[in-house]
């Protein structure tokens, strides 16, 4: 049994209610849908910073209860939506974890009735990690064949070495290329993401 | 500068939950609304895995991370595909070494392929793998020893020839020096018996006389390093009745040799006598070589007496004894 944030009682979002919400977000039903998209990521990953073990549950969650509200003629925001939502999300939060609780509860009391100290199902697990552990270096040597020589070049100098000297060298990345460590750092990590994608959507085919 | 890492310190914290809720809010409150500052949360939350992946966080961080992250299952994904990819680049020993690899990846060389084919084989292929590499070195290592083995047996062969070679020319020296003595050890027998039969002879012809000249002459030789000068030199007269001198060498050297050689010279150097196989004899008074001469090889003069010893390896040399004596006619 595992927490889930309960959907508000009575009220399911319609088409137009969601339509409506986009309105609010931009005129232009396109934009709207790309910030109704970048809003959903950062609250998804707001939810995860905040330990939820169900963020794209509660993200959703969160724009039910802004599409409903809209949806009841309130006028929710001005000019800054992203604080609304903000409150929002901190509302279903705190459902979130009075639910996770309870939840601990039962699984405290689950807990008394342990079985096998082996289970065969944990040694089907291992064997299977172990296979996937195999495969996942595979999908990591075709991601990195595929990768921009440079961005490898680049990954390669941001990780390699002892952690004392990470800062310096990292330093001396950003000024070989003339960019701010910040920049840097972004750059690193766009790379990692796409070699991290590359690497989960192979592991998926 | 700073304030720009105090920031960073602040998002990590915000990121591992252990930032008081007040300033959490206040990051939330950022990142919603700039993209930006979201894209550096997400780039600080990316690197923290390959931190942890790397062993690179503290231990209480590292503590914190486990708790905010790794109860999620993609996020234990996440952290496996970090820490293989963390691997694979401190693999590359250099820059160098991974921008050659960059370059070299459109035409992959063989031990590419070959490192790709290792890796992507299973643990009990990577085991077999490891185990038949360990046993050809070790065959190698056994070829190179027993060829460096063989060249040491031949070597050792040929010493072995090459001594015994020689060995086998000492022996046929010494074979045919031996052959030569029993020769000369023949001779001088003969020698001596005709000699005897002449004494035996001359004794019969001269029986019953009396005050007649004794037929033998015996003289004591002691040794010397430089040649006596006269009267100092030992005399012998010559006399007609006589027909051998005896004569006893006294051995002054303590080395003692098998046997020992003699040879007469004459005061020009010119070997007039000669005398081998002889055996020293020890008494009271010490030792000694008997040998006798007849009289007859024997002219008026100044002899030397070179004395010689036979090693126990048989090779002949020179005692250092000198023994001289003077000839004259009575």
């Amino acid at each position: 049994m595992s927490a889930r944030i309960s959907r508000k009682k009575g009220w399911v979002i319609s088409g137009e209610a969601f339509d409506k919400m986009l309105a609010e977000l931009h005129p232009d039903s396109e934009q709207a849908g790309e910030e109704y998209e970048k809003i959903r990521q950062k609250l998804v990953k707001l939810f995860e910073w905040r330990g939820c073990a169900h963020a794209e549950e509660c993200a959703d969650e969160t724009f039910n209860r802004v599409a409903q509200k809209i949806s009841e003629g309130t006028r929710i925001w001005a000019d800054d939506p992203y604080s609304y939502f903000h409150g929002v999300a901190l509302y279903v939060l705190r459902e979130y974890w009075r639910s996770a609780e309870q939840a601990t509860k039962t699984l405290e009391e689950i807990s008394q009735f342990q079985g096998l100290s082996v289970d065969p199902e944990d040694l089907l697990l291992r064997d299977m990690e172990q296979k996937e552990k195999e495969r996942l270096l595979e999908c990591l040597d075709k991601c990195l064949q595929n990768l921009p020589p440079e961005s490898l070049h680049l990954i390669t100098k941001y990780h390699q070495g002892e952690e004392a000297k990470d800062k310096a060298r990292r330093k001396e990345l950003a000024q070989s290329l003339g960019i701010p460590l910040n920049a840097l750092r972004i750059r690193a990590y766009r790379i990692r993401a796409a070699i991290e994608e590359c690497v989960r959507n192979c592991l998926e085919h | 500068m700073k304030d720009e890492a105090d920031n960073e310190k602040l998002l990590i914290r915000y990121l591992l939950g252990s930032l008081p809720e007040e300033q959490r809010l206040k990051v939330e409150g950022e990142f919603l609304s700039d993209d930006q500052r979201y894209e550096r949360l997400l780039a600080l939350e990316n690197e923290l895995f390959y931190d942890y992946a790397q062993n690179k966080l503290s231990p209480g961080e590292r503590e914190q991370f486990e708790k905010q992250f790794l109860s999620s299952e993609e996020n234990r994904k996440r952290v496996m595909i970090a820490s293989a990819l963390a691997r694979k680049m401190s693999e590359s020993a250099s820059f160098e070494t991974t921008e050659k690899s960059v370059a070299d990846r459109e035409q992959p060389r063989f031990w590419q392929s070959l490192k790709s084919y290792f890796v992507t084989q299973g643990a009990a292929m990577r085991v077999s793998l490891a185990a038949l590499a360990i046993m050809s070195l070790a065959l190698i290592w056994l070829v190179v020893e027993m060829v460096r083995l063989r060249n040491e047996f031949n070597q050792t062969w040929a010493q072995l020839a090459v001594q015994e070679d020689r060995l086998r020319q000492r022996a046929q020296q010494e074979r045919a020096r031996a052959d030569e003595l029993n020769l000369k050890l023949e001779r001088e027998k003969d020698e001596n018996a005709t000699l005897r039969q002449e004494l035996s002879k001359m004794q019969a012809q001269s029986g019953g006389q009396r005050a007649r000249p004794p037929s033998v002459i015996s003289l004591v030789l002691t040794p010397s390093i430089i040649r006596d000068q006269a009267p100092g030199m030992k005399k012998y007269y010559l006399t007609q009745g006589a027909r051998l001198l005896k004569l006893l060498l006294k051995l002054k050297g303590e080395v003692e040799y098998k046997s020992y050689q003699v040879t007469l010279l004459t005061a020009d150097g010119a070997e007039r006598w000669s005398q081998d196989m002889l055996q020293a004899q020890r008494t009271g008074t010490g030792r000694y070589i008997e040998l006798w001469l007849p009289n007859k090889t024997l002219a008026p003069g100044d002899y030397e007496l070179r004395l010689k010893g036979y090693a126990s390896d048989g090779t002949l040399e020179e005692t250092g004894d000198y023994y001289y004596l003077s000839i004259r006619r009575k």
